[in-house]
C-alpha cells in the first residue's frame, strides 16, 4: 500500500513536471501534449476533432483551411497570428481570448493569404565595398497597412490542384513538376512536431502526380516560449549571439518590451543588421544563423535548413553546394537548366511563403510565364517581396555604375531593431 | 554580388557624373519628404536606350526594375548567366535580329527601322556597324575627291539592298567565320605573336544592362579566352549623346550632318526627309565632300574618333599608331598605319560585318597576321572592295589632279 502511495505521489509530480514542453510548438499545436508524453489526458484533440459528429475527413470539425482560420483568420481571437492579413497581434489579457485584436505586434514573415504588409515598392539599398567589388545591403520595409496579395501559395477560398514547380528529378524532356492540391496541413502538422513553424519534414499535398520526398528535411525550432508568452512570428528581428537564445527576439514579449512599432522590420533579412559591412549574421528566426557548435549544441543554419525544406517539393530549384556558380553550369534539365544559386541565398530571402502583395506592373514581370511556358495570371508576383524584378536589383548592379556608399530608398531609412 | 547576372564585370565599376535625385552619396542627407526621391529618380541621366537603361538596371531610379525579366530567368534559365535563351546571341537577336520586333535596329541585316510600335515597316537607314548576315555598303561605288596631301575626301554610299557579308566580328553568317583571334592583342613582342585566341559574343563588347557609354560599349571588352588574351586594366569610355526623349530613339545609321544638327535622333532623320539610302559609310568627314568638314561624330562630340580608336585598341592593342614611319619593335606589327585623328579604326572598318568584295588575287588571299590564309575572301570588315580603302585617301602615282572626282555618276548625294 505504501508502495502504491509513493507511486501515486510520484505520478502526480511527473505530470506537473512533464507539463514543461520540450518541443518547439505553440498553443494547441503542442506535440508534447498531443503525443501523450505529458500524460494521456490531452484536451486539445477536442479543439479540432469530433469522433462521431465530424463534418470533414479525418474527423475534423470542418475542413481545413476553414478550420485553421477559425483561429488564424482575420476576425477571430483564437491565435495571435492572422495568416489572412499577414500580421501577428499581441497576446490578450482576456482569459478567454488569445488575440488582442487592438494591438498589432508586427507583420508576419510569410506575408498573408489575403493581404500582406510588404512595402514592396520602397526597398532600401546601400552599396558597400566587398571582395566582389561593390555589393549591396538590402532592406524591404513593412507597410503600415495591408495590400491585397498578388500571389499566394494556395487559394484558401477554394483549394485546387496546382503544380509543385520543379518537383521531381532532373529531366531532359520538359517536366514543370508534379501536380497536387495543397492545404494548410500539407506543410504544417497541426498536432505539433518540434519543427520550426511545425513544418512537416516531408511536406505533401493531396492527390495529383506529385511524389513526396523520400526523406525528412528538418528545420530546428527555438525553445518553446514561457507560459503566458508566445513566439515572435514577425519580421522584427535583431542580430543575436548564437548559443544564447535570449539575445534574439524569439518571443512576442521581447518585441513588446523592446517597444518596436508594428511597422518595424525587414522582409528581406539577407543580413542582420541589414547595413553592416562586416560582422553581420544571417536570418535566424529560430536563433540559429550559422552552422556549427554553439553553447555545446550542434546547430545547422536556418537558411540551409529552410532551403532544404522548400526543396522537398521544389526539388530542382535547389542548387548543388559543390557548384560554385550554378548560373554557369547546366543541370541537364529541359526547363530548370540554369539556376540562381540557393547555397548562399535562401529561398526565404527572395520569397515569402504564404502570400505577397508585390506589384508586377512592368511589361515583362506582369506577363512572366510559368516554368515550361504555361500562361500565368497577369501580375502574378511569384511570392516575391519586391515589385517587378526589384528582387534582382536589390543585390545586383550589372551596369557597374553604382558607387560605394550610394543609398537608394525611402527617407528616412526604414527602422529595424 | 554585382557579377552574378549578365555580363561579368570582374569588379570593374564605372563612375558616372551627376547626381540622380533620390540617390544619396556618402554623408549626404535628403529631406524627410520620402516620396521626393521616387518622383525625381525617374530622370535618366545616362545614355542608353530601351531596356538597356543603366538608370533602371542599376537601381538608381528605384529598386523595382522590370527589365531584368526581359532577358533573365532566376530558376528556369536556358542559358548561362540565367539567360532566358540558350545563348547571348540567341537572346539578343530576339529583338535585334531580322525577325525581331523588339528593337528598331536589325543587326543581322545592318539596318535601322523607324520607330513605330518599336519596329515599323519603314527602313530609316543603314547601320554604321554594317550587319552580321547582310550589309548595305555600296562597296564598289565609293566616290573620291582627291586633295593633297592626305586631304582627300571620300564617300562610301549606301545601296538599296543588302548583300551577304564577307567578314564578320561574330560567327552568325553561313560560310563566314570570325577568326576567333584578337589580332594584335598584347604587348609589343620581338618574337611573333599575332594575338590571342578569343571567343566573343554580343556581351563581349556591349553591356546590355546599359552603362552610359556610346552604344553601351563595355569600357573593358572581354571574351572567353583560350589564352593568353591580355585584358586591359583600364577602361575606355566612349562618351554618348544625351538620352533621347520619350517616344524617340537614337539614330544608329550612317546618315549624319555636321553640328550643331548631327542627326542624333531617329525623329530628326525622319523629319529631315532623308531616304534610307542616304549616308556615308566612310564618314571620314561630315559632310564628305568638304575639306572643312568636321570629323565623324555620331555622338555629337569631337572626341569620338580618338575615344573610339582607344576602345578598339583595348583588344587590338598593337594596331594603335600615331606614326607609321616609326618601327614598333614588334615582329609582326612592325609598321602600322596611323590611327589618330580622322584615321580612326571606324573610318576604314565597320564593327559588325561588311559585304565588301575581295575579288582581286592579292586582296582575296591576303594572309592573316599569323600568316594563315583565310578559307574565303575575307574583307576584314573593310568598307570598300579589294583595297579601295587605300585609294579612298591616297593616290601614290601623283597623276590625279587636285580636286578631281572619281566615282559613280551622278555624284553621291549628301549626306
Amino acid at each position: 500500500m505504501r508502495r502504491l502511495a509513493l507511486l501515486f505521489a510520484g505520478g502526480a509530480i511527473w505530470l506537473l513536471l512533464a507539463a514543461v514542453p520540450v518541443f518547439a510548438d505553440g498553443g494547441p499545436h503542442m506535440s508534447s501534449i498531443n503525443n501523450g508524453s505529458t500524460g494521456i489526458t490531452a484536451d486539445s484533440c477536442a479543439g479540432c476533432h469530433r469522433a462521431h459528429t465530424a463534418q470533414a475527413p479525418a474527423i475534423l470539425l470542418e475542413e481545413a483551411p476553414a478550420l485553421c482560420l477559425t483561429c488564424h483568420g482575420s476576425a477571430v481571437v483564437g491565435a495571435t497570428t492572422d495568416v489572412m492579413s499577414g500580421v501577428q497581434y499581441e497576446l490578450s489579457t482576456v482569459p478567454t481570448e488569445v488575440r488582442d485584436d487592438s494591438a498589432i505586434l508586427g507583420a508576419l514573415r510569410a506575408g498573408g493569404f489575403a493581404q500582406a504588409r510588404i512595402d514592396s515598392g520602397n526597398t532600401a539599398r546601400l552599396a558597400y565595398a566587398s571582395s566582389h567589388g561593390t555589393s549591396q545591403h538590402v532592406l524591404v520595409p513593412v507597410s503600415a497597412s495591408g495590400q491585397a496579395v498578388t500571389s499566394t501559395h494556395m487559394d484558401v477560398t477554394g483549394l485546387s490542384e496546382s503544380v509543385a514547380w520543379g518537383s521531381g528529378a532532373i529531366s531532359a524532356t520538359a517536366d514543370p513538376g508534379g501536380t497536387t492540391t495543397l492545404n494548410c496541413t500539407s506543410c504544417h502538422n497541426p498536432h505539433g512536431n518540434g519543427q520550426y513553424r511545425i513544418l512537416n519534414p516531408i511536406p505533401s499535398g493531396d492527390g495529383g502526380t506529385f511524389t513526396a520526398a523520400p526523406a525528412d528535411a528538418s528545420v530546428a525550432d527555438a525553445p518553446p516560449p514561457a507560459a503566458g508568452d508566445t513566439r515572435n512570428y514577425t519580421v522584427i528581428q535583431k542580430q543575436g549571439t548564437q548559443g544564447d537564445d535570449s539575445t534574439y527576439l524569439l518571443y512576442a514579449s521581447q518585441v513588446v518590451v523592446g517597444g518596436y512599432a508594428d511597422t518595424v522590420g525587414d522582409y528581406f533579412r539577407r543580413a542582420l543588421p541589414w547595413d553592416a559591412d562586416t560582422g553581420s549574421s544571417k536570418d535566424a528566426p529560430n536563433g540559429q544563423p550559422a552552422t556549427g557548435t554553439f553553447g555545446g549544441n550542434a546547430e545547422v543554419a536556418f537558411n540551409t535548413e529552410i532551403t532544404a525544406w522548400c526543396s522537398q517539393c521544389h526539388t530542382r530549384y535547389l542548387t548543388d553546394p559543390a557548384v560554385g556558380h550554378p548560373q554557369e553550369v547546366p543541370t541537364g534539365d529541359a526547363i530548370f537548366m540554369y539556376q540562381h544559386g540557393t547555397t548562399r541565398t535562401a529561398c526565404t530571402t527572395c520569397h515569402v511563403v504564404h502570400g505577397s502583395n508585390a506589384q508586377m506592373t512592368g511589361v515583362y514581370s506582369a506577363t512572366m510565364e510559368y516554368p515550361g511556358g504555361a500562361v500565368a495570371p497577369v501580375g502574378d508576383s511569384r511570392l516575391l517581396k519586391i515589385d517587378n524584378r526589384g528582387t534582382c536589383s536589390a543585390c545586383h548592379d550589372p551596369t557597374g555604375t553604382t558607387e560605394v556608399g550610394t543609398y537608394i530608398g525611402p527617407e528616412p531609412t526604414p527602422v529595424v531593431p | 554580388m554585382n557579377q552574378a547576372i549578365g555580363i561579368v564585370l570582374a569588379g570593374r565599376r564605372h563612375r558616372f557624373a551627376g547626381a540622380v535625385a533620390g540617390v544619396r552619396r556618402p554623408l549626404v542627407w535628403l529631406p524627410a519628404a520620402a516620396v521626393i526621391w521616387l518622383l525625381l529618380a525617374a530622370v535618366p541621366v545616362l545614355a542608353d536606350g530601351g531596356p538597356h537603361m543603366s538608370s533602371i538596371n542599376n537601381g538608381s531610379s528605384g529598386i523595382t526594375a522590370d527589365s531584368c525579366a526581359g532577358c533573365h530567368r532566376a530558376h528556369t534559365a536556358q542559358g548561362p548567366m540565367l539567360l532566358a535563351a540558350q545563348s547571348e546571341e540567341a537572346l539578343c537577336l530576339t529583338c535585334h535580329g531580322s525577325g525581331g520586333t523588339g528593337a528598331t535596329t536589325d543587326v543581322e541585316n545592318g539596318i535601322q527601322y523607324t520607330l513605330a510600335s518599336v519596329r515599323g515597316d519603314t527602313v530609316l537607314g543603314a547601320l554604321r556597324g554594317g550587319g552580321f548576315l547582310t550589309a548595305r555598303i555600296d562597296s564598289d561605288s565609293p566616290a573620291r575627291i582627291l586633295h593633297s596631301p592626305l586631304r582627300s575626301l571620300a564617300k562610301v554610299p549606301v545601296q538599296a539592298a543588302g548583300e551577304p557579308v564577307t567578314s564578320s566580328h561574330l560567327d552568325l553568317a553561313a560560310g563566314v567565320s570570325a577568326t576567333g583571334v584578337a589580332w594584335g592583342n598584347g604587348a609589343i613582342s620581338a618574337t611573333p605573336n599575332a594575338g590571342a585566341t578569343l571567343d566573343i559574343s554580343c556581351g563581349s563588347c556591349h553591356n546590355p544592362h546599359g552603362n552610359g557609354n556610346y552604344r553601351i560599349l563595355n569600357a573593358i571588352p572581354h571574351g572567353d579566352d583560350a589564352g593568353p588574351f591580355v585584358e586591359p586594366t583600364t577602361g575606355v569610355v566612349v562618351t554618348d549623346a544625351a538620352l533621347p526623349p520619350a517616344g524617340d530613339t537614337r539614330n544608329y545609321t550612317v546618315i549624319q550632318v555636321p553640328g550643331p544638327g548631327y542627326l542624333l535622333l531617329s525623329s530628326q532623320v525622319v523629319s529631315g526627309g532623308y531616304t534610307d539610302t542616304a549616308g556615308d559609310y566612310f564618314h571620314r568627314r561630315v559632310p564628305w565632300n568638304s575639306t572643312t568638314g568636321t570629323s565623324d561624330a555620331p555622338n555629337g562630340l569631337a572626341t569620338f574618333n580618338s575615344q573610339m580608336t582607344n576602345w578598339c585598341t583595348t583588344c587590338h592593342s598593337r594596331y594603335y599608331s600615331d606614326d607609321p614611319t616609326v618601327p614598333s619593335g614588334d615582329a609582326i606589327y612592325r609598321y602600322r598605319h596611323d590611327t589618330i585623328s580622322n584615321r580612326a579604326c571606324t573610318t576604314c572598318h565597320v564593327a559588325h560585318g561588311s559585304n565588301a568584295r575581295m575579288t582581286g588575287p592579292y586582296s582575296a588571299t591576303a594572309p592573316y597576321p599569323d600568316g594563315s590564309v583565310p578559307a574565303m575572301a575575307d574583307s576584314r570588315l573593310l568598307k570598300i572592295d579589294n583595297r579601295g580603302t587605300c585609294q579612298a585617301c591616297h593616290d601614290p602615282t601623283g597623276t590625279i589632279p587636285d580636286g578631281a572626282l572619281s566615282g559613280p555618276t551622278p555624284d553621291p548625294l549628301l549626306p
